[in-house]
């Protein structure tokens, strides 16, 4: 445990681009509610709680052409 | 020039609004932070999660940089292959290059422009990656002191070039953009395969991604990356040259 304190300062600049990667994931899809696939909530939860592979994810399968 | 302008911006302004360049910059900067910090720490990792499992030898430099170019020449690069992949399927399925062509829009510009575009977000999200990489690696192992950092990050950039030409060549010959991935991965697999053949392997371009950490670690010498430069340049453009003469024939 005394371990994982030490690293957690390290571990922060690691985790700042994965956050802002799930919240821009986040807000596009509150603001574009067209998926290709699933509903709103599915990938809510995708997005937030699979850093980088749910973003990526999303952004790559699961979002809706432009109309 | 001025059509290949104009579709410079407009290709440069697609990949900012489609998010192509937001995740793959997050994805090289992530690779570049973790890569150190999990060579660093993977023997407290191991005891913390197993407790009877131990690590040989303390980590060193050297175990980050070879981490980091696992990471960036595996998934780094398969990412973008497969982001870009939809570079020109996309425009073939909408139908929206027929109309610039029509209007005098050269063809072999609308190449030039993808290439452009590709290779600069390439470029940035590869060195960003790198110097976070570096910058991260210096801080965890503070006054150890390698050569060759630089080129061999120089060299696997290089090849990063190539793999593009080829996708965009992919692109062009194919419609959809499964099977442009499918082919760029199927490229790169042979030219990775001729590396075995012994007479071919000191020009096999792929030395450039298989030799880096022997490189900073001294088992290799630049000398050695000559020759495999020198032919990934030449495939890089005779890649994109055919890829202009396929276009010009292509029926959109």
């Amino acid at each position: 445990m005394d371990t994982l304190l030490e690293m957690l300062p390290l571990l922060i600049p690691i985790l700042v681009p994965d956050a802002v990667l799930a919240v821009v994931a986040a807000l596009h899809v509150l603001r574009h509610p067209h998926y290709r696939f699933g509903s709103k909530a599915f990938w809510l939860v995708v997005v937030v709680v699979f850093l980088l592979i749910g973003p990526i994810t999303y952004f790559v399968a699961g979002k809706g052409g432009e109309q | 020039m001025n059509g290949y302008a104009a579709f410079l911006k407009k290709e440069l302004t697609e990949n900012m609004k489609n998010y192509r360049f937001l995740i793959l910059f997050a994805v090289f900067l992530i690779f570049g932070l973790t890569s150190p910090f999990l060579a660093r720490f993977m023997p407290e990792i191991l005891s913390a999660v197993a407790a009877d499992m131990q690590m040989e030898s303390a980590p060193v430099v050297l175990d980050a940089w070879e981490q980091f170019y696992k990471n960036i020449s595996g998934v780094g690069f398969s990412a973008f292959i497969i982001l870009f992949g939809s570079c020109m399927s996309g425009e073939y399925s909408k139908g929206t290059l027929v109309l610039l062509i029509t209007k005098g829009l050269p063809r072999s510009a609308v190449i030039f422009a993808k290439y452009t575009v590709a290779a600069v977000l390439m470029t940035v999200c590869y060195w960003s990656g790198f110097l976070t990489a570096y910058c991260y690696t210096a801080y965890l192992w503070p006054g150890t002191m390698l050569s060759h950092v630089f080129t061999a990050a120089f060299y696997l950039w290089l090849l990063g070039f190539l793999y593009l030409s080829i996708l965009l060549l992919g692109c062009v010959v194919f419609k959809q953009t499964f099977t442009s991935i499918l082919f760029t991965g199927g490229i790169v697999a042979v030219i990775s395969l001729l590396g075995i053949v012994e007479p071919l392997a000191k020009f096999n371009p792929f030395l450039l991604t298989s030799k880096n950490v022997d490189l900073i670690s001294g088992a290799a010498s630049v000398s050695e990356f000559l020759m495999p430069t020198v032919v990934s340049i030449a495939i890089t453009i005779i890649g994109l040259w055919f890829a202009t003469i396929l276009f010009d024939r292509k029926q959109l």
